[in-house]
């Protein structure tokens, strides 16, 4: 009760803007995002948001939308030569989290539809392009 | 009512489960609620690669329910139900009739085996439900004549058939083989142990149990083992109870009418021989039901696990109770049990010599109480063969299996004809109100009672028990009447000469 009134409330959804005087791990993360979105609306996603961002919780780097399902990609891109498949990063608690923001999302949208968080792991080259694609679908099937 | 069905087992009926499926949009989630045990709980992950391997993605909040809600569900049975549940809920197929789904899934979509697919075809066949069973239980399914059931070797060709694209091979009825069963190993096998023999011969004639005394290597065992070929064939109802439960014991249904013999070790438990654990399933003396029951070192069994046998022996049929409910199992055993007359063996041998301490026999001979010697009507010893005896090498010995089947089968024909009004099969059923109402008997076969209820201290029961066996031996004999030497014949069974060594 308090805090509600001595506190300013954080704004729940925020769109980051591109910075652009970045360090150079975050331009990889930057140019990865960018290689997901275009492999996604080559595959006939249709992209709804980008880094929707939520305080505490996490951001989700894609939602698009196919079929009747809206989908939460969340896109990890590693260096080539990183001994860790990008994959493997995604551990149960940043499973938990993004399932927690996709379900904040729905809930503010007040979608009533199907949806499921996929997983595009890229690895990049030196020059920021991309060697790899992978598109894994449902990570979160098999966690009830 | 839904058209989807499973069933679940409750003793040896098949109740059905109707399976509702309902899905609304959200993450990808299944919950089952209806009571499933674990085998059903899991079987979302079977259902879903199942599902997948035939290009239905299953999506968002699939709640499965499966009613009626208060009966506890168990088994991989369930897995082709609600697949075939959440099919229709979301793969566009559609069941048109009431059906009756078993199966297991494999996560390809292949179909296993399962356990109480009998029970389900009795239920379809009174319900009118189609039937629709793995390809491995087809030939136990085909033994229930008046079922529409349908082998199911995989997922794809099940939602092919009810999609109208293909026609799925309906299950032909099992032809039961009536050959006469071989003989292994055959009385005339045997070498001596004429005493034996014609106890074997009475016990299978009538029904009674049977308790063979002797020491090591005298051929207890293979005596026991002759019983299941002088036994008559099954008939058509005792055989259809037999599959019955082996079906619900998930064991391979025979098709042979040999009866049933279950040799249980002396390790065994309670609930293995008499049913029950957490699922409620039979125990060996409902799986010998119709058959033999042989127990071999009959005093290395746990004492309870004897004691235990004792209900069921006199009712022929037992009663599990647990948690999740109580239901009952037939247990119509011929009982064999074998032991030696003491611990090393030897104990009245005619060469060896007892080497057993006073105390050890004492605690030899507690182990096998009164009230379950009680019950079993006939005591036999079986000594030592002669070398004489041993060496005799060619040739048979006595008469063959087939010979003593034969009056063993003539024998039981005329007990059912005399018991039939009372809805009696043999000798060893009838209560003893109705069999002494019956029993014809002569003054002086009588007075021969009463003199040798005299020398032999005998319980109610004991001469009751005595009296079946002399009808049993009269039968065997097609004598109407019970005659003098019947009754001394049963009285010498009794726990008098082969268990003297008790006393």
């Amino acid at each position: 009760m308090e805090r509600s009134v001595a506190g300013k409330k954080p704004p729940l959804e925020k769109i980051s803007e591109p910075n652009p005087a970045v360090p150079a791990h975050l331009k990889t993360g930057q140019a990865g995002e960018d290689a997901a979105a275009d492999h996604l609306l080559k595959n006939g996603y249709k992209i709804i948001a980008r880094n929707v961002r939520y305080n505490k919780i996490g951001e989700i780097d894609i939602i698009a939308r196919v079929d009747d399902y809206v989908v939460f990609v969340e896109v990890r891109t590693r260096s080539v030569g990183k001994i860790m498949p990008p994959e493997m990063s995604v551990g149960p608690d940043k499973m938990k989290k993004l399932i927690r923001a996709a379900r904040i999302w729905v809930e503010n949208k007040n979608y009533g539809g199907f949806w499921r968080i996929d997983l595009v792991a890229i690895t990049i080259n030196e020059n920021n392009s991309p060697a790899t694609i992978e598109h894994i679908k449902d990570i979160t099937e098999g966690i009830l | 009512m839904n058209t989807v069905s499973g069933i679940t087992l409750r003793g040896v009926q098949a109740v059905p489960v109707e399976v509702e499926v309902e899905t609304t949009g959200g993450l990808f989630t299944i919950s089952v609620v209806g009571l499933p045990d674990t085998a059903v709980k899991e079987a979302r992950e079977r259902v879903r690669a199942a599902l997948r391997s035939v290009g239905i993605n299953v999506k968002g909040r699939v709640a499965i329910n499966l009613a009626p809600a208060d009966i506890p569900k168990e088994g991989a049975l369930m897995d082709l139900p609600m697949a075939v549940g959440i099919a229709c809920s979301q793969g566009g197929i559609a069941v048109k009739r009431p059906s009756l789904f078993l199966g297991e899934l494999a996560l390809d979509g292949r179909l296993r085996k399962v356990r109480g697919a009998v029970p389900a075809a009795f239920l379809a066949k009174q319900n009118g439900l189609d039937l629709y069973v793995p390809t491995e239980n087809a030939y136990e399914v085909g033994l229930v004549s008046g079922v529409t059931a349908y082998k199911v070797a995989t997922l794809s060709d099940l939602f092919a058939h009810l999609r109208g694209e293909i026609e799925l091979p309906i299950v032909d009825q099992t032809i039961i083989t009536d050959v006469e069963p071989e003989a292994d190993p055959d009385l005339s096998d045997i070498k001596g142990q004429a005493a034996a023999k014609r106890a074997l011969e009475i016990a299978a004639a009538g029904h009674h149990n049977l308790l063979f005394v002797g020491s090591p290597g005298s051929g207890k065992t293979m005596l026991a083992r002759a019983m299941r070929g002088i036994l008559p064939p099954l008939s058509d109802k005792e055989l259809m109870e037999v599959i019955l439960l082996q079906s619900t014991a998930g064991l391979d249904a025979s098709i042979l009418r040999e009866r049933p013999f279950r040799s249980v070790h002396h390790t065994a438990s309670t609930v293995a021989l008499c049913g029950g654990g957490a699922h409620l399933r039979p125990g060996e003396i409902s799986l010998a039901s119709r058959g033999v029951l042989f127990l071999d070192e009959f005093p290395e069994f746990n004492r309870d696990v004897i004691e235990a046998l004792r209900q069921p022996l006199e009712d022929g049929q037992i009663t599990v109770s647990r948690a999740s409910g109580s239901v009952v199992y037939p247990a119509k055993v011929l009982m064999i049990a074998a032991c030696n007359p003491c611990p090393c063996g030897f104990l009245g041998d005619s060469v060896e010599r007892c080497t057993c301490s006073p105390g050890t026999l004492d605690r030899y001979r507690r182990r096998l109480s009164g009230p379950i010697l009680d019950r079993i009507d006939l005591h036999v010893s079986v000594p030592r063969l002669m070398p004489d005896e041993l060496v005799a090498l060619s040739g048979k010995y006595g008469e063959s299996s087939a010979v003593v089947r034969k009056r063993v089968k003539e024998a039981r024909l005329r007990q059912e004809n005399r018991w039939r009004q009372f809805g009696f099969q043999s000798n060893s059923e009838v209560p003893e109100k109705i069999l002494k109402k019956y029993m014809q008997v002569k003054p002086e076969v009588k007075s021969f009672m009463l003199q040798a209820l005299n020398k032999v201290r005998l319980s109610g029961r004991g001469l009751s028990r005595v009296l079946r066996v002399a009808r049993t031996i009269a039968d065997l004999e097609n004598s109407e009447w019970v005659e003098t030497q019947h009754i001394a014949e049963a009285l010498s069974y009794r726990e008098g000469e082969a268990l003297s060594w008790m006393k």
